[in-house]
């Protein structure tokens, strides 16, 4: 006779694994969602000191800002967005100009940044991330030793900031 | 030999075999349900997405824009300028730029407003293009003309010629409505996407409705953007300008991601319905072994004669195995049953509901792996009564039963 302690046994050994196997699929879940929850509204945070538009990245103080600076060859212009020190955020500041004092080819020159307004992100001249210098030599010359010569950015300035173009100052 | 053995095995006990078969039925078609309804579904909404690669719009969530602008779903999160549209129309990446105004509906159904550039070869899907059925022709811009979806119009019972009064907002009020006076005067060609669902009419015509605002007239709910081929840095652009460096707008790309997003947040729910499944399919392995358990156990006798005319112990095994095995086989043909029924419940749902499309037959590894897990669950339950009838002894099987 076929014992049914064995086969109790082996009804238990199922009701086991169905609910360890269940178990397990609700905790790999609650894993998955939390690892994911919120992002598709979320800024965008991606955790990499990358300048966003790919230009040159020049440190300001102990990274507390970071300038990107983007050449426009075509249009003979040179870009220069206030970012925070890790290059996440943009920040928006009032000045109303600064100037960058450029050495190439044994010569001086300075370039005096001014804000752009942008009505596709909302920056106005007094509020923006966004400066702007226009020359004709920016259209040829993509290597130069630069100097910013001071940028005010809230309660901070940052006086005689040097770096080269297109590497930067160095910094990560 | 074999096979009538097995037959009459499953025969002998018909109430519990049938019990065991629809167990294991129900746990396929469940597993199965259950990974191809949500792969399939999150396929058809990246599908729907109408051949767009971005939505802009006013600042906030992502995800409600892309409702909102594609799905047709949830309310705008605000307006925008037709500055902001002639601007990211004029950008060198985007290929087709589609302004749209929502706001108001016929009994529920939206009444979209969008410009004439949607009739104009434009792509919902590769190779196939937005058109209006024969007989009927797209709005006209400025006119009170309206084009119906494929679904709208069946619902409505719409065809070319009918007139309407749209009400304002999203959701029905019958004391809402408008004096104005829309003709059809096309029907939209099936497209198994939610432009199915709604009413097309021209930007004005929704802008300048009476009662809203003169001040707004030319406000937009979103536009719809498709990049040019090959401008794949495109997005991150925009994305970079709108979203991180600007804090008006909103472009919410890319748009699979962005739907992707919803269906994680949604996957506690599968995981649970998951767990649920296999629980089923567990349950069913255990109704398979009380079924084969149970027949052996009453065919002992059989079997000792079976193996007093030398009959090889691997033939017994065989013979319960084989039992257990049918069960499954029987519970597989009939969970594809379940399945489909279960299938095609949601593809009308999300049909008419969302105007998506599902494809419950399109390739799937579980439609494989379903079965095969049940036929092997339900082999493994008859393995204990198969290691019985081995052992059994031909003078345990004979000895009188009282």
């Amino acid at each position: 006779m076929i014992r049914s302690r064995t086969a109790i046994t082996f009804l238990a050994a199922l009701a086991v694994l169905a609910i360890a196997g269940g178990g397990w699929v609700l905790v790999r879940a609650k894993i998955r969602s939390g690892a994911v929850a919120g992002s598709a509204n979320d800024p965008v945070k991606p955790h990499e000191n990358r300048p966003p538009h790919g230009g040159t990245a020049v440190v300001l103080g102990d990274e507390d800002f970071q300038v990107e600076l983007v050449r426009d060859p075509a249009a003979g212009t040179l870009r220069a967005y206030i970012l925070d020190g890790e290059m996440e955020s943009f920040v928006r500041i009032a000045t109303r100009a600064f100037d960058l004092q450029v050495e190439r080819d044994g010569r001086r020159e300075t370039l005096t940044f001014r804000p752009v307004a942008d009505l596709a992100t909302g920056e106005t001249v007094g509020d923006t991330s966004l400066f702007e210098a226009r020359a004709d030599w920016l259209k040829r010359a993509d290597h130069f030793k630069g100097v910013i010569k001071s940028l005010a950015i809230h309660d901070q300035t940052f006086r005689a900031v040097a770096f080269a173009f297109p590497e930067g100052n160095g910094k990560p | 030999m074999l096979f009538l053995l097995i037959r009459r095995g499953l025969r002998q006990h018909l109430v519990s075999t049938a019990v065991a078969v629809l167990l294991v039925a129900l746990g396929m078609g469940l597993v199965v349900s259950v990974f191809v309804v949500r792969a399939e579904a999150e396929q058809s909404f990246t599908r729907s997405a109408s051949g767009f690669d971005a939505v802009l719009g006013a600042r906030g969530s992502k995800l409600q824009l892309v409702l909102n602008g594609l799905f047709h779903q949830e309310a705008s999160p605000g307006n925008i300028t037709a500055e902001d549209y002639q601007q990211v129309k004029a950008l060198p990446m985007v290929d087709r730029a589609i302004p749209i105004v929502v706001g108001d509906n016929f009994r529920g159904v939206r009444l979209v407003g969008v410009s004439d550039d949607f009739f104009q070869n434009l792509e919902y899907a590769p190779d196939h293009v937005y058109t209006v059925e024969p007989g009927g022709r797209p709005f006209q811009v400025g006119q009170k003309e309206a084009v119906v979806g494929s679904l709208a119009a069946h619902q409505l019972g719409w065809s070319i010629g009918t007139t309407f009064h749209p009400f304002h907002g999203l959701d029905y009020n019958p004391e809402a409505q408008h004096s104005e006076i829309f003709t059809v005067v096309g029907v939209l060609a099936p497209t198994n996407s939610p432009a199915d669902r709604v009413i097309w009419v021209p930007l004005e015509g929704v802008q300048k409705l009476g009662g809203h605002d003169p001040a707004a007239f030319t406000d937009l709910s979103a536009v719809l953007i498709r990049f040019k081929p090959g401008a794949k840095a495109a997005g991150f652009m925009l994305d970079t300008r709108y979203n991180r460096q600007g804090k008006r707008l909103t472009l919410a790309w890319p748009v699979a991601s962005i739907l992707a997003d919803l269906f994680a947040k949604f996957s506690w729910f599968e995981s649970a319905l998951q767990a649920l499944a296999y629980m089923v399919a567990v349950v069913a392995g255990a109704s398979v072994f009380s079924a084969v358990y149970s027949s052996m156990s009453a065919r002992k006798r059989d079997l000792a004669i079976l193996r007093a005319l030398g009959a090889h112990r691997g033939f017994l095994i065989a013979a319960v195995l084989g039992e257990s095995a049918g069960i499954g086989l029987l519970g597989c043909v009939l969970g594809f049953g379940l399945y489909a029924a279960i299938a095609s419940t949601v593809q009308e749902i999300l049909r008419t509901r969302i105007g998506v499309l599902l494809e419950p037959w399109a390739w799937n590894p579980v439609l494989v792996w379903g079965p095969l897990l049940m036929l092997g669950l339900s082999v493994l339950a008859g393995a204990l009564p198969a290691w019985r009838a081995y052992r059994l002894s031909v003078a345990e099987g004979l000895s009188p039963l009282s």
